[in-house]
């Protein structure tokens, strides 16, 4: 009997306190939380577009090809279909089409006009209305090296010339925000995902590039699930940022949160992971970072985060002190 | 009554584990430190602990004293832990001594040490062995523990410590607290975290610590579990250090650091001694609140508040119940609450800059604080001695106070103790002593006495050192009286009296 009185005393208390609370802070009206909320609506989506572009473009970067390399072709513009949540950001936009979200920093010329809230509107002549218009343009334009786009603002149209990207594999990244972990992950197919924290744990672009590169290096050396349990959320073509804009409009049983426990813990064999590391560093070089920078972040990664340093026996990636040894061996080969 | 609270923690501790291993059944595994990188992940783990105490100790300093119900339920529940040192200190296993050459025998080890708490000459840094406390050997951190609880009021400690075989002595400041509430990094969680334990501590992760863009914002997040914790309105039994051990569940920084090295901290285990109770809207608000004002008093900038919140809004969107973030419209709520609030404190006058060692005053270097002078006839007393008290928690004597009074009539200075929970000294088989000695300022001893507590003995007793005894010449200087309550020593003063 005693030991209840503790607890029945702090239900107790718990209601009169909520009661005097309720009165205490009435303050915030309807008007006040609205207005407050557009413009934290705003702020989040230009957070998330700013990062998903700066993503894309180091992904991009590490995928890109030499001149008549590589299977797919991209152009350096993040674009999105206008959908309820994008026409509420940008109230010019059609109800059908596609708006620019990023530009490809180091990809795209520096001097393009067009920035986010532009409207595509056609790609050589030919009118693109949403992403099935923009897939079949690429698909039967495979070869070209300069595409002309119409862009339009505020119904003003002008023209602009795009180079094409040769990339190895057309992949959609992400920034996901449903986790507040320090995380980077891939499906092994065509998603790549970091998460906000991992971008704020990331010490710079050459690390940020580490991390992308080493999930891009599961794709394209084409490392296989051992097991896969939780199959991730589909992500169609045609969601391009429809994943992101999902996470974009938190409400209970989104499912895009669902999307980090298939893939978070994805159990890749230890040897894929220090294969991974060295297409990364590979890649860092040949970009021209330096290498050095993946050691540190491995490093980094296990002196701050002593946790994710499994025991041995379980561990699906091997231990921080064998990925640095593994690419001071790969620095130390001509 | 003091230990029923215990029995209803241990049943909702095992209730939460169950309801934890139920939620997430890919527990996380025992978490161990790469050998190779262990004294880097020491050192930046423990720099972590040490920004989030330093934070934590500097809100606590600010706190308003405890009033009401709360302050009569604290006496009989919460043991008098509220005094703590400028450093954070832990046993260190066999690997990191052999690492930092530390002898066998000297377990207890310094961590990490507060700078704005510590006086500039004091030299001790992280690694350094501690081996004395006022003059009594320290072999375990738990050691030590009492011996700070136990330690007089208001006072500076006389610490020992060893570096390299090299031992030196430091005069340090004890921090009083009006409620200690600790601040943990818990290494063991991987994101974003901050909370409030079963036992009334601060918990925050490594993640949240990489979030916050400056100290203020910090500040702001454990203000606001400073203020959940002092909502409670029961008051939780600290652990002790040994207890947390069994446990498994480290916490006061170091034993996490600890217990990594070792592996026997369970990550699994610490979760599941975090208070699983969601707070209400209302509550979360309530918090908030006092938090910016907790911390415009203690010097740090409101206006963090509203920074932090609206950008974890926006970075973090997990949409879980106990998560950091709610869902709308809460943290709007909070954002434009905490602008409010941040206005109306800015229009109140700016409190003075933040300076601990101005208020823990100067060390006299006897123990003793300086003070006004209280003069009789021939003779004036020098001593805040007056009004100090010692606090003791002594499982078989209960809890009590001990204090120095001078009485100028009667030429007389009087050590009384005045108990409480009396209870269970009666049961218990054998009833602990207070052992009274006094020295004279030639240091030696003029009287020493005994008295038992137990059935029969009251709660007040005291022991009367009769000053006309001697001669005046011989009463100038400086006077000591040691206490002991069954072999371990509760108060240890010094009082000087001068010629008039």
């Amino acid at each position: 009997m005693k030991s209840c009185f503790p607890t029945i005393f702090s239900f107790l208390f718990i209601g009169l306190l909520a009661s005097a609370c309720a009165m205490k802070f009435s303050s915030v009206t309807k008007e006040e939380r609205s207005i407050y909320e557009q413009a934290l609506e705003r702020k989040r989506m230009n957070f998330y577009f700013d990062n998903v572009t700066e993503v894309t473009s180091i992904g991009y970067r590490i995928l890109q090809q030499k001149k008549g390399e590589g299977t797919d072709s991209v152009i350096p513009i993040l674009l999105a279909e206008t959908g309820k949540a994008i026409r509420e950001m940008f109230p010019d936009s059609p109800e059908e089409g596609i708006l620019v979200v990023g530009v490809l920093r180091g990809l795209a010329p520096q001097d393009l006009k067009a920035i986010r809230g532009d409207i595509l509107e056609a790609l050589d002549g030919v009118p693109i209305r949403n992403e099935k218009d923009l897939g079949k343009f690429m698909k039967e334009n495979p070869d070209k090296e300069k595409i002309r786009a119409s862009f339009s603002r505020h119904g003003n149209s002008w023209e602009e010339e795009l180079p094409v990207v040769r990339a190895a594999k057309k992949i959609r990244f992400l920034v996901d925000g449903k986790t507040s972990e320090v995380a980077a992950y891939t499906d092994g197919k065509e998603i790549v995902a970091v998460s906000t924290q991992m971008l704020r744990f990331a010490a710079g672009e050459e690390e940020l590039t580490f991390i992308i590169a080493h999930e891009l290096g599961h794709v394209l050396e084409g490392h296989r699930l051992k097991t896969f349990t939780e199959k991730p959320a589909p992500v169609t073509a045609a969601a391009s940022l429809g994943a992101l804009l999902d996470q974009l409009a938190p409400g209970p049983g989104s499912s895009a949160g669902s999307l980090i426990q298939g893939l978070a813990q994805a159990p890749y064999s230890q040897k894929m992971e220090l294969a991974a590391d060295v297409y990364a560093a590979r890649r860092m070089k040949e970009l021209g970072f330096d290498p050095a920078a993946a050691g540190r972040f491995i490093k980094r990664f296990a002196v701050e985060l002593p946790a994710t340093q499994k025991k041995h026996m379980l561990s699906s990636h091997p231990t921080s002190s064998e990925r640095m040894a593994a690419l001071e061996q790969f620095a130390g080969k001509p | 009554m003091i230990f029923a609270p215990r029995s209803a923690l241990a049943a909702l501790l095992a209730l939460s584990f169950m309801a934890s291993s139920c939620a997430a059944p890919k527990s996380p595994p025992a978490a161990r430190l790469d050998p190779v990188l262990e004294k880097e992940s020491l050192d930046f783990l423990s720099e972590q602990q040490i920004r989030a105490s330093s934070i934590a100790y500097r809100l606590e300093l600010a706190l308003p004293a405890e009033s009401g119900p709360k302050q009569w339920l604290s006496t009989f529940l919460q043991p008098p832990e509220t005094r703590t040192l400028p450093f954070i200190y832990d046993d260190l296993p066999g690997a990191i001594r052999k690492n930092r050459a530390l002898s066998g025998s000297q377990n207890a080890a310094i961590t990490g040490v507060l700078k704005d708490f510590l006086p500039a000459a004091a030299d001790i840094l992280a690694g350094d062995a501690i081996t004395s406390f006022n003059g009594l050997a320290v072999t375990s951190a738990g050691h030590l523990d009492r011996f700070v609880r136990e330690a007089p009021k208001e006072s500076w400690i006389t610490l020992g410590t060893a570096r390299e075989g090299k031992e030196s002595m430091h005069r340090l400041p004890l921090l009083e607290l009006v409620r200690d509430i600790p601040a943990s990094v818990d290494p063991g969680l991987l994101e974003v975290y901050s909370g409030v334990s079963l036992y009334g501590e601060i918990i925050l992760s490594n993640p949240l610590l990489r979030f916050v863009e400056s100290e203020d914002e910090l500040a702001f997040l454990i203000a606001h579990e400073i203020a959940h914790v002092r909502a409670l309105q029961y008051t939780v039994q600290a652990m002790t250090r040994e207890e947390r051990k069994v446990a498994k569940i480290g916490t006061r920084g170091g034993s996490f650091l600890a217990g990594l090295v070792s592996g026997t901290f369970d990550p699994v285990q610490a979760k599941a001694h975090m208070n699983t109770r969601i707070f209400l809207e209302a509550e979360e608000l309530a918090a908030d609140d006092d938090a910016l004002e907790l911390m415009h008093s203690a010097g740090f900038d409101p206006k963090a508040a509203a920074r932090v919140l609206e950008r974890m809004s926006i970075e973090i969107l997990s949409t879980s119940p106990d998560s950091i973030v709610r869902i709308h419209p809460v943290t709007s709520d909070r954002v434009i609450m905490a602008l409010k609030k941040a206005e109306a404190l800015a229009a109140q006058p700016a409190p003075a800059p933040f300076s601990f060692l101005e208020r823990a005053g100067e060390d006299s270097g006897l123990g003793l604080v300086p003070g006004s002078q209280l003069d009789h006839g021939g003779l004036g007393i020098l001593s805040y001695g007056l009004t100090w008290k010692c606090s003791f928690f002594a499982k078989r004597a209960g809890s009590g106070s001990g204090s120095l009074v001078f009485d100028p009539a009667l030429d007389e200075v009087c050590w009384f103790v005045e108990l409480s929970g009396l209870e269970s000294a009666k049961q218990a088989f054998q009833r602990p002593e207070f052992h009274i000695e006094w020295f004279s300022p030639a240091a030696i001893k003029v009287y020493e006495t005994d008295f038992k507590t137990g059935p029969g003995s009251g709660s007040r007793m005291s022991s009367l050192l009769a000053l006309k005894k001697f001669p005046l010449k011989e009463r100038a200087g400086v006077w000591r009286v040691r206490v002991t309550l069954g072999g371990r020593l509760i108060d240890d003063r010094r009082f000087a009296l001068k010629q008039g």
